[in-house]
């Protein structure tokens, strides 16, 4: 009898042996979810799979990648549509019940730092060596946002285009500061230099009565509070509500708004804040030469049609906008400021997923069809726009671009746009018009910033 | 004996099954369509961008389930909540639903996702909560939407609950929308307990519903009795015109016809007419909502076709469409530009019933007195079994009066209008001497839940509409979005022409942009300068005109929206005002 069960013991062992070599050897299947269609995944049969490829170099290379990536992993991987509800739906239900539907999800701020800090996604400080490049944030394909807790969770896909899309840099009429022998401020930031109370002194000496009659008619700065405040509290080192705990009420933030009410109220040298269309007006001031400074985009540029950027008629602006880094507050540093309120798609491996190295692995390969040649993935004729809408001087074009690309590389998650609109707009003009204190302000409105926040959170 | 007690034993059997089939009965707690009705639900066409789905109860899964196949736009399936739940209707916490999608014709599942939208309270705030069904292997899957603290239903007050398909993935990637299916939805009270059913509930489109969109209002309106038929492409059916109709049919009249049609056209013809037989509005001339389920036809284009002289008309009036077509209701009233109130001061707390011919009121308050001013309109917000309403000002020194009443209220929809004017003309022109005391009536029972004051602004109704292709954006407060114009757009918008706008707005405002044009960046008919209702806005050419000047090639092609809260753009046509 004990020889019958050793030889069945033996024959069990065997089987299970030979089911999990047979195991080791089937593809492991990943699920991708988002929320739109995105090609290419092993599915497809074509470069032609993706309706919008035109059969570039970089077409066939994202194609062919995939059966690369296939045989390298012993993987099979498909993209799925979950539409924008079933997205949050699966990372909410499913991961929480221990069984993700996914083995990767993309995900935007909204729900998906809620998701990281309620345990939802994995944290790779656990999974990647501790030299990995991605936790230096040196990694050349992938990037992560910061976040309060310090987990490394919510994955970026670097990339020039994503870097300078949403950047709001500071800029200057180059011919203006010349001629009010003003050194370059893009020198005195290479030095180190260009600091707050450099910046009030150019704005003091910028701001001119050129008719008389003791009305300002060009200003050293004007922008939209709204468009500029978060730019203005990040070269502080600060945040607004960038964690579940408001950041309103912080030191550095008191800091910030008594500076902008230096400008306005102590200095008058900003550009008075319109009643009415405030930001419409704002962002059209360099145009008529009435600010020296301004915060400005690609994209207002664009609409305003300064340098010609398509090429269809002649620039409209007698002068040059150079862009220059936000100049350094007192509690900031121009090494760890963050320059971009981070936007857009991010990527998550759901808590609970099995071997989330491998699933790392196959998305870092997948996003680095270019094997590491950057020369490929950033190729200024696919960025050309970017080059041409802020100046019509090609050496000013690449500073630009150089600037909004650096801000592009320092991002931070920060919530503050729930309270700059809607219900819980926080009366930002009425600050700027001297009605409160900062400190009057920060007391009043910190529960504003809170509860937006809970909201946030709460879901 | 043996014999006895086995007839003792079958009507005790009986009667002890008896209670359970009461049970059976009365325990209804959950729409699985297994009879094959549903008339407790129907379509919603309130939002702009109703889909005119079509609706059966078919196998699905191994059961029966509602089946529901869009035909483009977002359908948008409302229950009689209060009909189903009865007294229990504030105990609704949650609502369980099984939801599916059909898989398509490659064999290939593709998601979709909607909303839940409820509309609650006195006020009937509307919320929405989502739902999806986004995997293949949870096809169907059961979505528990929970309603939100204060989310409460109460009766009377015209509370909804709809559920709608927003997303799916197969239309967007091929083109074509797939059915989908809804089945054993459960209605649950706070401990998670599905509340029992009135199944014989019946689903009937609140009449504030209806798209008013591009359309007159109607003044005493006559209906055509009887009016209900259908026809194919190009095919026509209708019926004698009674003498009431006839005597109501006049110069400045309207016809009204409420229809379905494949491809959203719909004319009249009048076959006997003296001058031959005559097709009326069928080049587009007729006025036709967003929805394209109301269609008007005015006196006067009659009149150019057939003739001056009415009895030479031929009583015979039929309806037609270039697709096939069915017509619920056809109806004649006097023709008057919607009003649209704006600075509008409410009545507080003005909420009362009362019999056919019985009065009841409040005596107004200061704030409501002051805007009562020349060029001021007063809107009543009622019921009533016959759809009269009008107001008594029983103070008034020169006497008892009714006003508006006789078909001289404006009524649009569930809506009075009646002017200042329309009072001065009764009570005098020393507003001081009308008295305090403001009354409601109508000639049937009636409710009243509002009433306000403000000035009064015309919403034109509108022809010829050619619509602005693409043209379905949302935004944030402040923030702008819009597609190039075309042609055929550019080519419509002419002197004396007017863009509407199907939106929603949280703050119910709206109005264009214009980016491009050479004079600079340009709003238009914002601050109030435009006529926006919360579902349509009207700008004029005119307007547009005196904002980028007068030659239309330096309005540059981009057309925009904007409002000052979040918004949603349905779309954008520009048409002809009636005349």
């Amino acid at each position: 009898m004990k020889r019958f069960v050793s030889v069945m013991l033996a024959l069990a062992m065997l089987l299970s042996l030979v089911s999990a070599a047979a195991l080791a050897d089937e593809p492991r299947h990943l699920t991708i979810g988002l929320w739109w269609d995105l090609y290419y995944d092993s599915d497809d049969t074509s470069w032609e799979d993706n309706p919008a490829a035109k059969g570039k170099d970089s077409d066939l290379m994202r194609f062919d990648l995939v059966k690369e990536i296939e045989e390298k992993f012993n993987v099979t991987f498909e993209f799925v549509n979950l539409t924008y509800e079933g997205l949050q739906d699966s990372i909410n239900n499913s991961i929480l019940a221990g069984d993700p539907d996914c083995d990767l999800y993309m995900v935007e701020l909204g729900f998906g730092v809620p998701a990281v800090v309620n345990g939802l996604a994995t944290d790779l400080r656990a999974v990647l060596d501790a030299d990995d490049p991605l936790l230096k944030h040196e990694d050349t394909v992938l990037n992560y946002v910061d976040l309060a807790d310090g987990s490394v969770s919510l994955l970026t896909v670097n990339g020039a285009e994503d870097q300078v899309t949403a950047t709001m840099p500071l800029a200057f009429n180059v011919q203006m500061l010349q001629e009010a022998n003003l050194e370059d401020p893009r020198d005195l930031a290479a030095r180190g230099e260009w600091t707050w109370d450099k910046f009030r002194e150019y704005c003091r000496a910028l701001t001119k009565d050129t008719d008389g009659d003791s009305v300002p008619d060009v200003y050293g700065y004007g922008a939209w509070i709204g468009d500029i405040l978060p730019y203005w509290y990040m070269s502080n080192g600060t945040n607004m509500a960038a964690t579940p705990t408001e950041n309103l009420s912080s030191n550095e933030m008191g800091e910030t708004l008594k500076f902008l009410q230096d400008i306005w109220l102590t200095d008058k040298t900003g550009y008075p804040f319109p009643e009415e269309n405030g930001w419409d007006v704002c962002r059209w001031l360099y145009r008529d030469k009435k600010v020296a400074f301004t915060s400005t985009a690609a994209w207002i540029m664009a609409q305003n049609d300064d340098y010609n950027w398509d090429g269809l008629a002649e620039s409209t602006l007698d002068f040059d906008m150079a862009f220059v880094d936000y100049p350094i507050g007192p509690s900031g540093n121009a090494e760890t400021n963050s320059t971009k309120l981070a936007a857009g798609s991010f990527w998550m491996i759901p808590a609970g997923a099995k071997d989330p190295k491998l699933i790392y692995d196959v998305f870092r390969a997948y996003e680095n069809w270019y094997h590491d040649d950057t020369t490929l993935r950033d190729d200024p004729e696919e960025l050309e726009w970017w080059y041409t809408t802020t100046s019509d001087e090609l050496e000013l074009q690449d500073w630009n671009f150089g600037i909004m690309n650096k801000m592009g590389e320092k991002q931070m998650v920060d919530f503050v746009s729930v309270v700059l609109n809607g219900d819980n707009a926080l009366p930002l003009l009425a600050l700027m018009n001297g009605e409160y204190t900062p400190a009057q302000f920060q007391e009043t409105f910190r529960q504003t910033v809170q509860d937006a926040l809970d909201q946030i959170f709460a879901n | 004996m043996k014999k006895v007690i086995s007839w003792l034993l079958v009507a005790l059997l009986a009667i002890g099954m008896y209670p359970a089939a009461l049970a059976d009965e009365a325990a209804a707690t959950v729409i699985d369509f297994e009879d094959g009705a549903y008339a407790f639900l129907g379509l919603s066409t309130a939002k702009g961008n109703a889909d005119a789905s079509v609706l059966s109860v078919e196998d699905f899964n191994g059961s029966k389930a509602l089946k529901v196949t869009p035909q483009g736009k977002v359908p948008y399936i409302s229950l009689n909540v209060e009909g189903l739940l009865g007294d229990r209707l504030a105990d609704l916490r949650a609502v369980s639903v099984d939801y599916a999608v059909a898989t398509a014709e490659d064999g290939k599942f593709y998601a979709v996702s909607g909303k839940v939208y409820t509309t609650t309270g006195e006020d009937n705030a509307e919320k929405k909560h989502d739902w999806s069904v986004y995997l293949a292997k949870k096809n169907p899957y059961t979505v528990v939407t929970a309603l939100a603290e204060g989310e409460v239903f109460a009766a009377g007050l015209g509370n909804t609950l709809t559920v709608s398909r927003e997303t799916d993935n197969h239309q967007t990637a091929k083109g074509a929308p797939l059915p989908f299916y809804l089945d054993n939805i459960k209605f649950l009270d706070a401990e998670g307990n599905a509340l029992p059913l009135d199944l014989t509930a019946v689903y009937t489109e609140a009449s504030s519903d209806r798209d008013l969109s591009n359309l007159s209002a109607l003044l005493s309106p006559v209906e055509f009795p009887g009016f209900a038929c259908s026809g194919d492409a190009w095919a026509q059916n209708g019926f004698e015109m009674p003498q009431e109709f006839l005597d109501a049919l006049v110069p400045g009249s309207v016809i009204e016809v409420e229809y379905k049609s494949e491809d959203g056209a719909m004319w009249i013809v009048m076959p006997w007419a003296a001058a031959g037989w005559m097709r009326v509005a069928n080049d587009g001339s007729a006025a036709i909502n967003n929805s394209k389920n109301i269609a008007q036809i005015t006196y006067e284009q009659i009149e150019a076709l057939c003739g001056e002289d009415k009895s030479t008309w031929g009583a015979m009036l039929q309806c037609e469409s270039s697709s096939a077509w069915e017509v619920y209701a056809l109806r004649v009233g006097k023709r008057a530009d919607q009003t649209v109130l704006t600075n509008a001061v409410e009545f507080p707390g003005f909420t009362c019933s009362a019999g056919a011919w019985a009065q009841n009121g409040f005596e107004m308050p200061q704030e409501f007195l002051d805007a009562l001013v020349p060029g001021s309109v007063i809107e009543v917000e009622f019921k009533s079994e016959d759809g009269a309403m009008w107001i008594v000002m029983p103070w008034a020194a020169a006497g008892w009066m009714r006003v508006g009443n006789d078909g001289a209220a404006a009524i649009v929809g569930n809506k009075a209008y009646i002017t200042y004017e329309q009072i001065e003309a009764l009570c005098g022109e020393d507003k001081s001497t009308w008295g305090a005391m403001l009354q409601c009536e109508s000639s049937s029972a009636w409710e009243v839940y509002s009433l306000r004051v403000g000035t009064a602004k015309q919403l034109k109704a509108l022809t010829n509409l050619v619509a602005l292709e693409g043209f379905d954006k949302s935004a944030g407060a402040w923030a702008q979005d819009g597609v190039e114009m075309t042609e055929a757009f550019l080519n419509a918008l002419v002197p004396g022409s007017v863009i509407t706008v199907n939106y929603e707005s949280e703050d119910g405002s709206m109005w264009i942009v214009m980016p491009w044009a050479a004079a600079g960046w340009m709003r238009v008919g914002n601050d109030g300068q435009d006529v926006a209702t919360g579902s349509v806005a009207q700008v004029t050419y005119e307007q547009i005109e005196a904002a980028c000047g007068e030659d239309k090639t330096t309005w540059g092609a981009m057309l925009q929206c904007e409002s000052s809260s979040n918004w949603h753009v349905y779309s954008v046509a520009v048409g002809t005002p009636v005349q």
